[in-house]
């Protein structure tokens, strides 16, 4: 149940995303686009300071209910540690 | 995309955005200490939803692989971490530096980027670099991104 409403946040998060996204390829151009791409954090940051409030608040309240729901649902899928990898 | 577009500068903006600057590094650090911490950090949507990697999914880990001095460790996870920790040094230097010569490093960045066009090479070689691993190698990448 908390997986599911998880992932349904974390699509929020995507959705929001992606419109900061589009609205800095517009604004800033194609080389400020690719790196809202590469690296959403800088897209997040940009958003506060450019995007509509409204859609802010949306993407962080869907980045705290993810994190809410993650936990709730017994831990975080994944865990970052040293890749076994050869 | 026509010349102006390939040469105009991305990091040299932030540079001299003395506030933009010192949000970024505060984010970064922040990000960085998150995951060192196996705390999580920043998740990434597009991961987490379609299974599918972003271009910067892996970049925090292998910085701190680099800054930890594991180059092959940093190097497997994402090869352009060395690339990362350079803009990312840039942007913490000039956070940090009196406004003068925050100002002259931002304007050296500037001339720089609009006479080489290396941001852009750097950002369209990334998105290769990524596609590449997508292509070729989705399932390791995927594994290796997993953890």
């Amino acid at each position: 149940m908390f997986g599911i409403l998880a992932l349904l946040a974390l699509v929020g998060c995507a959705v929001c995303g992606i419109i900061v996204l589009i609205k800095l390829f517009q604004e800033k151009g194609v080389l400020h686009g690719i790196l809202g791409f590469i690296c959403g954090l800088y897209t997040y940051i940009w958003g506060w300071m450019n995007a509509p409030k409204n859609i802010m608040f949306a993407w962080t309240a869907c980045i705290i209910l993810y994190v809410v729901f993650a936990m709730l649902s017994g831990g975080f899928s994944y865990q970052f540690g040293t890749p076994t990898t050869p | 995309m026509t010349k102006a577009t390939l040469f105009s500068p991305v990091l040299s903006p932030i540079l001299h955005d003395r506030r933009l600057s010192s949000i970024i590094s505060g984010a970064a650090l922040l990000q960085v200490l998150l995951v060192s911490l196996r705390l999580g950090g920043w998740p990434c949507p597009f991961f987490h939803t379609l299974g599918i990697p972003c271009p910067g999914c892996g970049m925090t880990r292998a910085t701190l692989f680099l800054i930890q001095g594991e180059w092959k460790q940093a190097f497997v996870m994402h090869a352009f971490a060395p690339v990362a920790l350079v803009g990312l040094s840039l942007i913490l230097f000039c956070t940090i530096s009196p406004r003068a010569q925050a100002e002259r490093i931002a304007d050296r960045a500037e001339y720089f980027e609009r006479y080489t066009g290396l941001t852009a090479l750097l950002l369209g070689g990334l998105i290769l670099y990524w596609l590449a691993r997508l292509v070729i190698l989705r399932a390791a990448f995927v594994r290796l991104i997993h953890g």
